[in-house]
């Protein structure tokens, strides 16, 4: 294994690793604190690509008014979601199976709409034009438009952070989550705070789907795809913990990487699934969780 | 307990009542054996295809080039006859969506043969549905040609069998198209296949190719998962190992994938593809120009002027001209409706010896078109082309040149064990 | 749960003749089918039904009456599938008994070792446990294990034979009964099962497991065997797919297996047993019908699932089988309800 090898490997991981990191965001709030088991997620990341590569991009040609609309988009309907569906089963004391069963059925539903609008053949976005290219630096060759995903997941993710920890969004969250009426008697607008932080999380994974559009593609099974490996990052970072879920992502993502490479992708991916049930085991609270909604 | 709130206002008794006479309407239908008007006149072809899930970029394409085929012998007779029709009868096509998976095929096989009433089995693209629907039809003694799977097992003992015909190309023949590459660029090559039998069946006919015409030197062999999303990592390992070319032998999502990603990535090594596609060249756009790959059918062939109206005809029929397995599922439908014509009726034994016996001489693909007695595979020729951009065809398979012996890797008739399962009873 | 006891008699009365009439008109229906000249068509749609009936009610223990939200139930009836698959491709068992037992003893086992796994995690964090164990069989099936699994091929030419060398299962006529019989014995064991005291400490585990581990019960090891117990029958449906379809193929390993069983049980309705099979007999009657109108027949289940979740969350036997006492007891005689 040569240096330059390990440094590609080294930024494949941390690429595929940001597209983890910035649908895991979202996850790791909703699932983390909110307690809610959405199945759902990954049909923000699909409409997003869906809708940069078929309708922002064939009409306006600007990509970056696509992740701008993907971003919208998503929130609005994650949004939606929440406030139609799953606050009447959470305000009807339902269990917590009942929201898996909706939001799966929401996913399998956007999924055939996908399919019948625009058929389920997979495609290929284009990169911008001023990101295509490679970059070269001593001996290592790397795609611009990949550097470009792994900074911009960076930027959203410090920006997330700051929201979260400076300015008490964070902590409000978790109020919310361990005593909704207290919090609400001082003040809060509980719902709609969760609301939106759930519709953020949302608008985040279809921006997520325009990014890796051109690199992973674009094809109705988006929706169930990588929703495994989410729940394997964010578990492992540690339930509700963003830092967790940055650095959960970049580990796992390297994983990945190396694992393909060295072994087979097989193996990687059942490696992975171990891990997954060891943490669940021994350490359900991961690298930084806090709460205890495992167990 | 409160008592269980019906849906929306409507009173439970009137749900229950509707969704009822619903159900029961509908199952009358269902469960009445079906009728139609000309139930006794009609060829009936099941056209069974891989419409949804991991293949569907060429099951659909499959499916349009027999639903072609049908049209043009129902409205003029085609090649097959001077009447509309085949036997001076309606061809009918009915299509059933296998979703890419072996239990919904092999279901949808059973309703096409006991429901539907067909005289043949015609689609197909996953091996293993094929499998399973070769097991079936073997009972049911109904013929069975193969339109789509490359993996040559299907043909080996003991799935191979007298009701069943491989219609297109296999591994053995389309690796040779490698060839060309191997003798221009030279003989250290890169093997990436898909992780199962049709993959390693690709790297290992490419290997077999390839040592045919200069010293092979295996620079690193991989098996990436079907239809993986990521090949950053093997991409990585194609760059250090530094090979004179990649054989690449992956198909569904991954072949634009891997050939785009690659490309992004900045692996400027030549590259050979198993098969060329035309969707998945589309897919992957320019990143596939100069890439070589095997094929069977031309639009432009000098020894077939026939294939390029075809060509027209599938351009105004779906929007886009046809790459190979268009061509493969139209020439099978033409192969079928042919033999059936020569033989006179559509008793299933005299299908099969029709289909044994026929030299199919103004089909698409090739010159002449026919079957191997012992093992029902088909032969024809092998190009080896390059996709280059053209105004109109856009990502265009140009010749480079044709295989002198297609037929070289092939294991010879008496030799295949299959043999004894072609005997009648 | 209330017992007004004249309305329960009155009820479990209804619930006996519902039965029966039910049992009748399911062993009659295939002799209507042979009328038809698709008879054999029919049959196996039912037969499927059945299987995925039996399948679905297996999981309803698991989920409906333990509270344990698996979402991997796919592995015991996978599982059962494959080791069928090779006993008789492999050691060239032909006894349809004895290769539905091999399926049985690796099902309860894998569900055993997959049980114990969840068995110590939070309810939460089962549906993942689960999901993860049945993924990773499905792939170690599809990388071949020592040539037994044959990738993603499958193992194909399992033939039907004569049960106990005596009721030949070829005819999809006779694998029908076959079927039935099994279903119909493996319902009246849960049956049993559920209403024993094993059945009690199950529900308790549902409603309050806190509750259930300070009555002094180990709340670990009865999950185990609820596990294993509801992988036994999901086994016995996965056994019956391998002889009824004669081939075996990775997705019977899949998620969306694992996720069909929840499903059809929501559909149904959870805690019911029946409702379960009723909600697969729907789903496949769906596809059939649908499928040939519209490939993303789909939609409508993802929708109903959405509807039913929402507004029907008891399912769709406890409305049928309400109405169907609702119309022989006059509606003031009902005062108990079921929970």
């Amino acid at each position: 294994m040569t240096l330059e090898f390990f440094f590609m490997q080294m930024l494949n991981g941390l690429t595929i690793g940001s597209i983890f990191i910035l649908l895991s965001s979202g996850l790791t709030i909703v699932f983390g604190l909110q307690g809610i088991t959405n199945c759902a997620h990954g049909v923000f990341y699909m409409l997003g690509a869906y809708l940069a590569i078929k309708v922002v991009m064939p009409l306006a040609g600007n990509y970056w008014l696509a992740l701008v609309i993907a971003f919208l988009f998503n929130f609005g309907l994650g949004c939606l979601m929440e406030y139609t569906g799953i606050r009447f089963l959470v305000q009807n004391k339902r269990e917590g199976t009942h929201v898996l069963v909706l939001t799966l059925g929401f996913a399998i539903l956007i999924r055939e709409l996908v399919k019948i609008t625009w058929g389920a053949v997979p495609q290929l976005a284009e990169a911008p034009a001023i990101l295509q290219g490679t970059l070269t630096v001593g001996s290592v060759t790397y795609p611009v438009y990949w550097l470009f995903v792994i900074a911009f997941t960076a930027a959203i993710m410090a920006t997330l952070g700051f929201l979260f920890m400076r300015t008490g969004l964070g902590i409000l969250v978790q109020s919310i989550t361990m005593n909704s009426e207290v919090t609400q008697a001082l003040g809060t607008n509980a719902p709609r705070i969760n609301t939106a932080v759930f519709g953020l999380g949302t608008g985040i994974a279809g921006i997520a789907g325009v990014l890796s559009s051109p690199i992973l593609g674009v094809e109705p099974n988006m929706v169930f795809d990588l929703l495994i490996v989410l729940f394997v990052v964010i578990i492992f970072g540690g339930l509700g913990s963003l830092l967790g879920v940055v650095v959960s992502g970049v580990i796992v993502g390297m994983i990945i990487s190396f694992g393909t490479a060295l072994m087979t992708g097989m193996i990687a991916k059942i490696l992975a699934f171990v891990v997954m049930i060891a943490i669940l085991l021994v350490r359900p609270l991961g690298l930084f969780g806090k709460t205890g909604i495992l167990d | 307990m409160a008592e269980q709130k019906g849906c929306n206002g409507i009173s439970r008794r009137s749900f229950i009542k509707l969704a009822s006479g619903g159900v029961i309407a509908v199952s009358a239908n269902w469960f009445l054996p079906k009728f139609s008007w000309s139930a006794g006149d009609e060829i009936r072809i099941g056209g069974i295809f891989e419409l949804s899930g991991g293949l569907s970029t060429i099951g659909v394409e499959q499916a349009k080039g027999a639903e072609l085929a049908v049209k043009q012998i129902n409205a003029t007779g085609g090649v097959v006859s001077n009447k509309p029709g085949a036997l001076g009868r309606p061809v009918k096509l009915i299509l059933e969506d296998t979703e890419s998976k072996v239990a919904t095929g092999l279901a949808k096989a059973k309703k096409l043969v006991e429901r539907d009433k067909v005289h043949i089995l015609n689609g197909i693209v996953m091996s293993s549905i094929s499998m399973a629907i070769q097991e079936y039809i073997k009972e049911q003694k109904i013929p069975f040609v193969n339109s789509g799977s490359g993996n040559e097992e299907i043909v080996h003992p003991p799935h191979c069998g007298r009701y069943f015909f491989k219609g297109t190309y296999g591994n053995p023949q389309i690796v040779l198209a490698a060839q060309y590459g191997a003798k221009k660029h030279g003989g250290r090559w890169y093997f990436i296949a898909d992780n199962y039998s049709w993959g390693y069946n690709c790297t290992k006919f490419f290997k077999q190719a390839i040592e045919r015409v200069v010293k092979l030197e295996v620079a690193g062999e991989d098996y990436p998962p079907f239809n993986s999303d990521n090949y950053a990592p093997y991409i990585t390992k194609i760059k250090s190992a530094n090979p004179d070319g990649v054989a690449i032998g992956v198909c569904g999502g991954g072949y634009a994938r891997f050939i785009k990603q690659a490309r992004q990535m900045g692996l400027k090594t030549f590259f050979h593809h198993n098969f060329y596609s035309r969707p998945d060249v589309k897919a992957a756009g320019d990143t596939s120009l100069g890439m070589t790959a095997g094929t069977n059918f031309l639009i432009e062939n000098p020894k077939i002027p026939r294939a390029k109206k075809f060509a027209e005809d599938f351009k105004a029929f779906t929007g886009d001209y046809p790459g190979g397995t268009g061509a493969d599922g139209f020439n099978s439908i033409e192969v079928i409706c042919k033999a059936i014509h020569e033989a006179g009726s559509t008793d299933p034994e005299k299908i099969v010896d029709a289909l044994e016996n026929i030299a199919f001489k103004e089909g698409i693909i090739t010159p002449v078109y026919q079957f191997r007695k012992c093992d029902h595979m088909a032969t024809f020729g092998v190009h080896t082309i390059e996709v280059v951009q053209d105004p109109k065809y856009q990502y265009d398979s140009k010749l480079i040149e044709e295989v002198k012996d297609p037929d070289q890797l092939l294991t010879p008739c008496g030799k295949t064990g299959c043999e004894e399962s072609m005997k009648k009873g | 749960m209330e017992k007004n006891s004249l309305s329960f008699l009155r009820r479990s009365a209804w619930g006996w003749i519902g039965g029966i009439l039910l049992f009748l008109g399911a062993a009659l229906l295939p002799l209507l089918f042979e009328l038809s000249s698709e008879a054999s068509y029919l049959q196996y749609t039912a037969v499927r039904m059945m299987i995925l009936g039996l399948y679905a009610m297996s999981f309803d223990l698991l989920f409906g009456f333990t509270g344990i939200f698996s979402f991997g139930h796919a592995a015991a009836f996978g599982a059962s599938a494959y080791a069928s698959a090779i006993f008789f491709t492999r050691f060239q068992v032909t006894e349809p008994m004895i290769v539905i037992l091999g399926g049985l003893a690796l099902a309860v086992l894998v569900s055993v070792f997959v049980g114990y796994l969840s068995s110590r995690v939070g309810s939460v964090a089962v549906f993942l446990v689960t999901f993860a164990s049945t993924e990773v069989m499905q792939l170690i099936a599809f990388s071949n294990p020592a040539g037994l699994t044959n990738g993603e091929n499958g193992i194909s030419g399992i033939k039907r034979t004569a049960v106990l060398g005596l009721f030949s299962v070829k005819p999809e006529l006779n694998f029908y009964y076959f079927t039935l019989l099994i279903l119909v014995v493996s319902y009246f064991l849960l049956r049993k099962t559920v209403n024993s005291p094993l059945g009690d400490v199950f529900q308790g585990i549902r409603g309050n497991a806190e509750r259930v581990r300070f009555l002094g019960y180990n709340v670990e090891q009865y999950k185990i065997v609820s596990f294993a117990i509801s992988g036994l029958f999901a086994g016995a449906a996965g056994s019956l797919n391998a002889l009824h379809e004669g081939t075996v193929a990775p997705e019977v390993l899949s998620w969306f297996l694992s996720g069909d069983a929840v499903l059809f049980t929501v559909l149904g309705g959870p805690g019911t047993l029946i409702g379960p099979i009723l909600g697969a007999s729907i789903i496949v009657l769906v596809q059939e019908i649908l499928s040939d109108f519209l490939r993303e027949w789909l939609v409508f289940v993802g929708m109903s699932y959405v509807v039913l979740i929402l507004f029907l969350p008891k399912g769709l036997f406890p409305m049928f089988s309400r109405i169907f006492q609702n119309r022989v007891n006059r509606p003031s005689n009902l005062s108990a309800t079921t929970k």
